[in-house]
Formats: C-alpha cells, sequence, structure tokens
C-alpha cells in the first residue's frame, strides 16, 4: 500500500494549488442566452400566474353555473309556497326570453301552462298550504292559460302562416282547451276543500275566468275547423266544376 | 475579491425579479464557476452550457437562498455540482482522456498549462468525488464545511475523500514515474 507522509501530502496540495488556472469563454455570449433565458422564464411565469387567474374566474364561473343550474333543477320540482318557486317561475320566462319563433314560444307557454296545471293537482295534497297561496297557485295557473291562449290566438291572425303553421296552432289551441277543462276541474277541487269564505269567493271569480279563456280556445279551434272546411269544399267545388267542364 | 454587502444586495434585487442586478451577480461569479466546470468535464462548449444551467437554476431558486444557510458563492458551487452530476447522469457519458478537447487552447497561462498537463491527466483517473473535493479544496480554496456543504456530505466524509484522493493522486504520478 501506498502510504501518504505528511512532507507528500503538503507537496502535493503545493502542487494543486500551483497548477489553478483559468480559461477563457464566451462570457458574454453565455450572459446573453442567460439573460434571453430569464425573460423567457419570467413571461412563462407570467403566463401560469395569468392562466392560474384565468382559471380561478373560470372555475368559479363553472361552479356558479352547476350551482345555478342545480338550483333551477331542484326549483323545477318546487311548489307553490316553496322557497325556490319563484326561481322556477323566474326560470320558465328566461326560457320565453330567448330569440325563437312565435310557434316556439306559444308551444313552450303551453308547456309552461301544464306544469303549472299539474302543480294545482298536487295543491290539494299539501296540508300546510295557506288559502292566500293556494289563491296565488290558482291565480298563475289561470294567467299561464290566458296568456298562451292569447299568444296563439294572435300568432293565428298572422296572414303570412303557412297553412301547416296554422294546423299545428290549431291543434295546440285544442290542447289548451283540454288544459284549461283539467285546471278548472282542479281549482273546483281546491273550492271544495277550502274552508274560508272569502278565498272560495276568489277562486269561483277565478274560475269564471278560466271558463271564459277555455271557451274562447274552443271557439279559436272551432273556427280555424271551420275555414278548413270552407276551404276544402271551395277546393272540392272547384274540382267538381272542372270535372263537369 | 467580491464585497458580501454587495452581493446581498444584488441578491435582494434579482429575488424582487431585477434581471439586471442578477446579470451582474453573472458577471461577478461566472469566471470561478465555468473553471470549476471546465476541470470536470474538459470540454468548453459543455461547460458553457453546464455554466448558463447553474446560474438559469440559480435564478429560478434564488428564493429559496438565505445568508443564514451558506455562503451565496458556496450555494452557486453547489447547483453546480448538482448540474455536473445531472449531466453525467443523463449523458452517461465517460470522460476518456485521450478524446478530450484539447483545452490548452482556452487556458490564459498556456504555459502554465503545459507545466501542469502531468497533473490533470493523473486528476482526470481518480473517481468523480475525488476529484471534485480536490478542486473545491485545494484548487478553489474552500474549507471542509463548505466543501462538505457543496456535496452535500458531513465533513468526516469530507476529510475522508480528501485522504483517499490525495493518496490515489500521488500513486497515478508514481506510475507515471513523476513522483
Amino acid at each position: 500500500m501506498f502510504g501518504l507522509d505528511p512532507k507528500t501530502k503538503q507537496d502535493l496540495i503545493e502542487k494543486l494549488q500551483k497548477s489553478r488556472m483559468s480559461f477563457g469563454f464566451n462570457k458574454s455570449g453565455v450572459r446573453n442566452r442567460l439573460m434571453m433565458s430569464i425573460d423567457q422564464h419570467q413571461t412563462v411565469v407570467s403566463e401560469i400566474k395569468h392562466n392560474h387567474g384565468f382559471r380561478f374566474v373560470l372555475g368559479s364561473a363553472l361552479a356558479v353555473v352547476l350551482m345555478t343550474i342545480g338550483t333551477f333543477a331542484y326549483a323545477d320540482s318546487t311548489m307553490p309556497g316553496d322557497k325556490l318557486y319563484f326561481l322556477d317561475q323566474f326560470q320558465e320566462k328566461l326560457a320565453l326570453k330567448f330569440p325563437r319563433s312565435a310557434e316556439s314560444k306559444v308551444q313552450l307557454q303551453a308547456e309552461i301552462l301544464d306544469e303549472r296545471v299539474k302543480e294545482l293537482g298536487e295543491i290539494p295534497k299539501v296540508e300546510d298550504l295557506t288559502d292566500e297561496l293556494r289563491l296565488k297557485a290558482v291565480e298563475e295557473s289561470k294567467k299561464s292559460l290566458i296568456d298562451a291562449i292569447d299568444r296563439t290566438s294572435e300568432l293565428k291572425q298572422n296572414v303570412n302562416l303557412k297553412n301547416r303553421s296554422k294546423s299545428d296552432l290549431n291543434k295546440l289551441l285544442i290542447d289548451l282547451e283540454k288544459i284549461a277543462e283539467k285546471q278548472e276541474s282542479e281549482v273546483n277541487h281546491i273550492r271544495e276543500r277550502s274552508l274560508d269564505q272569502e278565498t272560495k269567493l276568489e277562486l269561483e271569480k277565478n274560475l269564471e275566468d278560466i271558463k271564459k279563456a277555455r271557451m274562447r280556445a274552443r271557439l279559436e279551434s272551432e273556427s280555424q275547423k271551420i275555414e278548413g272546411e270552407k276551404i276544402e269544399r271551395k277546393e272540392n267545388g272547384l274540382e267538381k266544376f272542372l270535372n263537369d267542364d | 475579491m467580491v464585497e458580501e454587502s454587495e452581493i446581498q444586495g444584488l441578491i435582494d434585487l434579482a429575488k424582487q425579479g431585477d434581471s439586471n442586478a442578477f446579470g451582474r451577480i453573472y458577471d461577478l461569479y461566472a469566471d470561478r464557476m465555468f473553471n470549476f466546470l471546465i476541470f470536470r468535464v474538459r470540454h468548453k462548449e459543455t461547460a458553457e452550457d453546464l455554466l448558463h444551467t447553474t446560474f438559469l437554476k440559480a435564478w429560478t431558486n434564488l428564493k429559496s437562498y438565505t445568508r443564514q444557510n451558506a455562503k451565496f458563492s458556496t450555494w452557486l458551487f453547489q447547483i453546480a455540482n448538482f448540474t455536473l452530476i445531472d449531466h453525467w447522469r443523463t449523458k452517461k457519458e465517460v470522460i476518456d482522456i485521450d478524446k478530450v478537447e484539447n483545452i490548452s487552447h482556452f487556458a490564459r497561462d498556456p504555459v502554465l498549462f503545459e507545466e501542469y498537463s502531468y497533473l490533470w491527466d493523473a486528476l482526470a483517473k481518480l473517481p468523480d468525488d475525488q476529484q471534485t473535493v480536490l478542486e473545491l479544496r485545494f484548487k478553489r480554496d474552500l474549507s471542509i464545511k463548505e466543501t462538505a456543504e457543496i456535496m452535500n456530505k458531513s465533513s468526516v466524509a469530507i476529510r475522508v475523500m480528501q485522504h483517499r484522493a490525495l493518496k490515489n493522486l500521488r500513486k497515478n504520478l508514481k506510475r507515471q514515474g513523476l513522483m
């Protein structure tokens, strides 16, 4: 084995120290590269921070949207008197505000009306509902019926409407009449169960309005039917005339 | 010699994102770091790349540096040493003394380089950690404690490593008939 006496050790250390030297290199070139890398690094960090901020905003917005959708979904199943019932109605109003064709809006209104009537059907089952809320639910339901019939009638007056669209609106009016009939029945049921005379009177007034609206829907659909029959007769007559000729 | 107070001022500025202050730090330490790196890789371009990587790592980790932990130069040497280890690990490159670039062209004092080229050759045959310990201890004049910090070892381990390195160096020189 090789030993390492103090003198040899010192000699080696001195040699190492004396051999200390420096080398030339592209110092400014490396510096420039370094500064460029630092700039890029700072840009990336700033972008990450920006993206992080953006993601945070996006995440928050998404959370709000999801919460809103969830709340609306929950509100959809609410009943008059529930805390989130107003959201259900707000959602319906919002849907009607969206740009869509008049026919599509009427169709949507009919669906809203159908839901109102279903709610009416549930009202007698809810024991702790106040008379005020029962009356309010009936009024809301009635308003939806009248609005739907009004819109459908208005749309029918449009001379530019194609025959097919008129026929669809006619079917809708027939549906509205049926819904109104059901609504009448539900309101009657509520009225029978009501103990407060004043509420009963108010409910009877609403029943009268619903009846009127139902009759209007029937008249509108029948007039359309009569008109259709007239056109059919005219077409048949013309055909006969042509054939006789 | 760089004043520690000047360095500390530059570090504080660089920590706040002042790249010009960091450029000044580079100006002050680049030569020492490059000489350490070229001794280990014996290739100018590679040493320049490693120098760039060392300072970039220092920039990105500057906020983690605190004066209490170590001197700034010790911290820089530590990064340079880790950069070297990473370089060898990824490159899987073994330095073959015969294929090494003739770095005498870049020596600022070619006569001195020629005079001690035999020592360079003998050193190159030592294991990596023994080369590093001799370089840091006797060419960079760092203390046992500083060398231990740079190499992430205990002071005792550095003393033992230094002793073995000197013994091996003498053995190599004796084999060449130089001692």
